[in-house]
């Protein structure tokens, strides 16, 4: 296994016309689970259009998998599997006749793209529906059949279009599963594109933001979260209206303000642990529920880019 | 005694060569048609093509064995020789059901597609949008070779093994390339226009509507055209003479006076053919674009 | 005082597709988070509220009066639906005053109304443009914009962040606690459930058409007595804390996290716990990085509540 990146872009620009859309957008994915985030018109699509082959870029270079892009489309999408986003199956088809056919489109020869095609349909939770006609199936089912096709002929690297798109929370909570399987058994990287951050935080460990055609942020998810370590966010119970214990705490000398969700946000005097709170809470009769460092989200973090651009 | 694994496992194999990869389009809507639901349709297309080859067959089995005729007291000398004139109708005979083959087979073929949004899945694969086309025209192509190109290279051979003898080939020998050529220029240009209707809708049925109405709208324009103009020459615009047209020149029939009556030549109107098919290509790569699959 | 909206007994039938089944429920003003898996019945109930379907049995009232019946009411109700149907060629501010024009406003009014809404959403720059050429966020802007322009008190949102980007998504959920707070009554649909966590505590669950649980999500979690409360804790040296908190009467189990220095307790009686963790943290000086109740938000009590009751599943 090689620590190559996956993908690997310098000087990518694009336009429509004389719309700009990528300007010299520079980046490298190493192998893993990836983020691919950005606000709509950012230039998303544009960038996996390229990368599919569909597009030429105006200037630069790039490659998936030591593939160059531009001329060579088809031989990149021999190694990678599509989910695009919007339904795009046949329903007449039986599920295992829809996959099978896909592997077959992959140049699996029939009796193995038939085998392949049960494997992956048990693999993502649809051996039940294997000969149900496809125009039956759920939203959630859908979505399954359509990563079963993606993943028909083991991609080196797999490209889901909003994966969760349309799914219930525990449809979603499955489908994301799923994904993190794949990646854990080592042999598929995931470039995972969504508009839903809390997704793409439960599934990858790096992300690419892009805005306005170029990379605003890029890295490991975890680096990117600021910690501020004297800073805890804080929710407690009581019988009263729990000012006392507010109160209690300025005297302590921690500064307190109301922060989202209802929690209050307790920034700690220098040189002092948490047990000031809970020493503060039993004093003035209250009980600390939950306690957590501040940190930021991944949608902080992508919101105070895209604002710092502004 | 071991416990297997029944986590995810890659597929190890190695992938077939991409240069057949259109032709599992083709099996792929081959294999559907006879579970689909124009079957018996189909089925009596198919019959009825096979009954008129069967009928040029008799015709060459009877003329092999003359005393059947001589036994009903029928003049052999003046019924017509087994010659290119006798091929090129068995051919001609068939422009029903290959229109109509076509338009059962042909009108869903993209528009189905279309409607679904599936055009996506195929082009996300390693597949080109040629290689994609390509497939999609073998289910009409492969077809309508079989009901003219195959059986009547099969008549012919069959009369060269039993009647013709050496003479025959002899003289005709040209006539399975005029045969072969005549039947791949059909089914490419019936393929071509069926697909391209097919990409302009989303339903199959407008697309047989649509062939339909440009079958009678071009012969009609050709008509109103030598009315106003009081000539012939805009016969070249109907497709349909010029494929007969073509025929008489592919087969050696130049000399005959149907050809001579023709006011264009056979290679004029091989022209035209090839221009209306390269047309609808155009079309067809403009409705069938790789950028639409990343929405 | 009437509530704003109040449902009772109401079912919904399609034929023989059953949409809800016997809700009775009131909304109060603020925001309410209505969850519920796919096909649960959020979307029809969320119609029979705002008078667009017929309940086929039970009441329906907003201010005390029946939606489908009295059209002056419809003047407080603003709903998004969950759809993408708009008039392509027209532009985003004319399709508002038009809206506008038929809740009967004067043109100039509807005109002035119509373009407050389109800031307030974010879309005054493409008032002007075709609605075709809208990206699918700001179609969903548009309706949001449709459903608030002239100004409701109550406000039906059925899944308006769906494809949305993530701008958009934190701009229409502040738009949506801010309107709460003005003390309009909002109900809001969505399957991203810690959007509607960080948004509100206030929740309605249904499924299978049926409401299994509706009011502060905290509450509700405390009722759910079967599942035993869960506590996790961070902090330097986890094997010492939990060796002490095992010996508390009330806690039912203590498990490591080895790998995050974590302890997870599970209790029938978190007060006691809590007090005694309390004591603890205090008499031994441990300083706690994080303390957090994994199952007291809105995704454990969905979990809880809709285990085994997805009509979605596989």
């Amino acid at each position: 296994m090689t620590s190559d990146p996956i993908i690997q872009v310098s000087g990518l620009s694009f336009a429509y016309g004389k719309t700009p859309v990528l300007n010299d957008l520079s980046f490298q994915i190493g192998r893993g689970a990836t983020g691919l985030l950005g606000p709509n018109g950012a230039g998303k699509t544009t960038l996996l259009k390229i990368l599919l082959g569909f597009l030429r870029p105006a200037r630069g270079s790039g490659a998936v998998l030591g593939i160059p892009i531009g001329r060579r489309g088809v031989h990149i999408r021999q190694r990678i599997g599509y989910m695009p986003e919007h339904d795009c199956l046949i329903p007449s088809l039986k599920a295992v006749r829809l996959v099978a056919y896909c592997g077959e489109l992959y140049g699996l020869p029939w009796a193995e793209a038939m085998q392949r095609a049960h494997e992956v349909l048990f693999y993502v939770g649809l051996g039940e529906a294997r000969y149900r006609e496809v125009g039956t199936f759920s939203t959630g089912m859908k979505q399954r059949i359509k990563l079963a096709q993606a993943l028909v002929a083991s991609p080196d690297v797999l490209f889901l279009d909003e994966p969760t798109n349309g799914l219930d929370p525990s449809g979603r909570q499955e489908m994301l599963q799923l994904i993190k399987d794949v990646v854990a058994q080592g042999e598929t990287s995931v470039i995972f594109s969504s508009h839903i951050l809390h997704d793409v935080e439960a599934a990858c460990t790096d992300v690419v933001m892009i805005k306005k055609g170029r990379v605003v942020v890029s890295g490991k998810i975890e680096d990117l979260k600021r910690v501020e370590e004297a800073v805890v966010e804080v929710r407690w119970k009581s019988a009263g209206d729990g000012d006392g214990f507010v109160q209690a705490l300025a005297r302590e000398g921690c500064r307190c303000e109301p922060g989202r969700n209802d929690l209050l946000r307790v920034t700690l005097p220098p040189g002092k642990g948490t047990e000031v709170l809970f020493r503060v809470a039993r004093a003035s009769g209250v009980q600390i529920r939950h306690l957590m460092r501040k940190r930021d989200s991944l949608e902080d973090v992508f919101l105070s880019a895209i604002e710092e651009q502004n | 005694m071991p416990v297997y694994d029944q986590h995810y496992h890659p597929w190890a194999g190695k992938p077939r060569p991409r240069w057949h990869r259109w032709l599992v389009i083709t099996r792929y809507h081959l294999s559907l048609l006879f579970t689909g639901k124009g079957r018996n349709i189909l089925i009596l297309i198919l019959v009825s093509a096979g009954f008129i080859h069967f009928c040029f067959l008799a015709y060459v089995y009877v003329m092999a064995n003359r005393q059947i005729l001589e036994q009903y007291a029928i003049p052999v000398e003046r019924l017509p020789g087994i010659n290119a004139r006798f091929f090129l109708t068995e051919i001609i005979a068939q422009t029903l059901t290959v229109a109509i083959l076509t338009l059962i087979m042909g009108a869903g073929l993209i528009a189905d597609d279309r409607r679904d949004n599936a055009i996506p899945l195929y082009l996300s694969k390693p597949l080109t949008v040629t290689e994609y086309l390509l497939g999609k025209l073998g289910v009409l192509a492969l077809p309508i070779l079989g009901i003219t190109a195959v059986p009547t290279l099969l008549v012919f051979v069959l009369h060269w093994l039993g009647g013709g003898g050496k003479e025959f080939i002899l003289t005709y020998w040209r006539l399975p390339f005029a045969i072969v050529a005549l039947s791949v220029l059909i089914a490419l240009f019936c393929g071509a226009l069926m697909l391209m209707a097919s990409s302009l809708v989303k339903k199959g049925a407008i697309a047989g509507v649509v062939v339909v109405g440009l079958f009678i709208g071009h012969n009609v324009l050709a008509g109103v055209l030598n009315g106003i103009f009081d000539s012939r020459k805009f016969m070249i615009i109907s497709l349909q003479f010029d494929f007969y047209r073509l025929g008489l020149w592919l087969f050696g029939l130049e000399h005959v006076q149907e050809a001579q009556e023709f006011p264009f030549s056979g290679l004029a109107a091989a022209g035209v053919i090839l221009a209306a098919t390269a047309l609808c290509w155009a079309i067809l790569w403009r409705q069938v674009r790789p950028v639409e699959v990343v929405k | 005082m009437t509530p704003p909206v109040a449902l009772y007994d109401v079912s919904k039938w399609y034929g023989e597709v059953l949409g809800i089944n016997g809700i009775t429920v009131q909304l109060t003003p603020g925001v309410t988070g209505l969850l519920g898996p796919n096909g649960a019945g959020k979307s029809t109930l969320l119609k029979v509220t705002a008078g667009l379907l017929w309940p086929s049995r039970g009441r329906v009232e907003i201010f005390g009066a029946n939606p489908w019946r009295e059209v002056e009411v419809y003047r407080r109700i603003g709903f998004c639906h969950d759809g993408d149907g708009f008039y392509d060629a027209l532009t985003g501010a004319d399709f508002l005053c038009a809206s506008l024009r038929m809740h009967g406003y004067a043109r100039q009014r509807a005109r002035a109304l119509a373009y407050e809404a389109l800031e307030l959403v974010g879309l005054a720059d493409e008032a002007r443009k075709r609605i075709g050429a809208y990206s699918k966020g700001m179609r969903q802007r548009l309706k949001l914009a449709h459903a608030v322009a002239h100004n409701p008190d109550v406000i039906l949102l059925d899944e308006p962040l769906a494809g949305m980007d993530p701008v958009g998504r934190r701009h229409t959920l502040d738009l949506v606690a801010r309107w709460g707070a003005e003390g309009k009554t909002v109900a809001i649909s969505s399957h991203i459930l810690h959007e509607i966590d960080a948004l509100t505590s206030n929740i309605m669950m249904i499924s299978h058409g049926r409401l299994l649980a509706e009011g502060d999500v905290h509450e509700v979690r405390g009722l759910l007595r079967e599942h035993p409360h869960q506590i996790y804790l961070e902090c330097a040296e986890p094997r010492a804390l939990a060796s002490r908190l095992i010996a508390v009467e009330q806690v039912r189990q203590v498990s490591l996290d080895s790998t995050r220095r974590g302890i997870l307790i599970e209790t029938f009686d978190p007060d006691a716990v809590y007090d005694r963790l309390t004591q603890v943290v205090i008499e031994d000086g441990v300083s706690i990085d994080l303390m957090t109740s994994p199952d007291d938000n809105v995704q454990a009590v969905f979990a809880y509540l809709t285990r085994g009751r997805s009509d979605d599943s596989g």
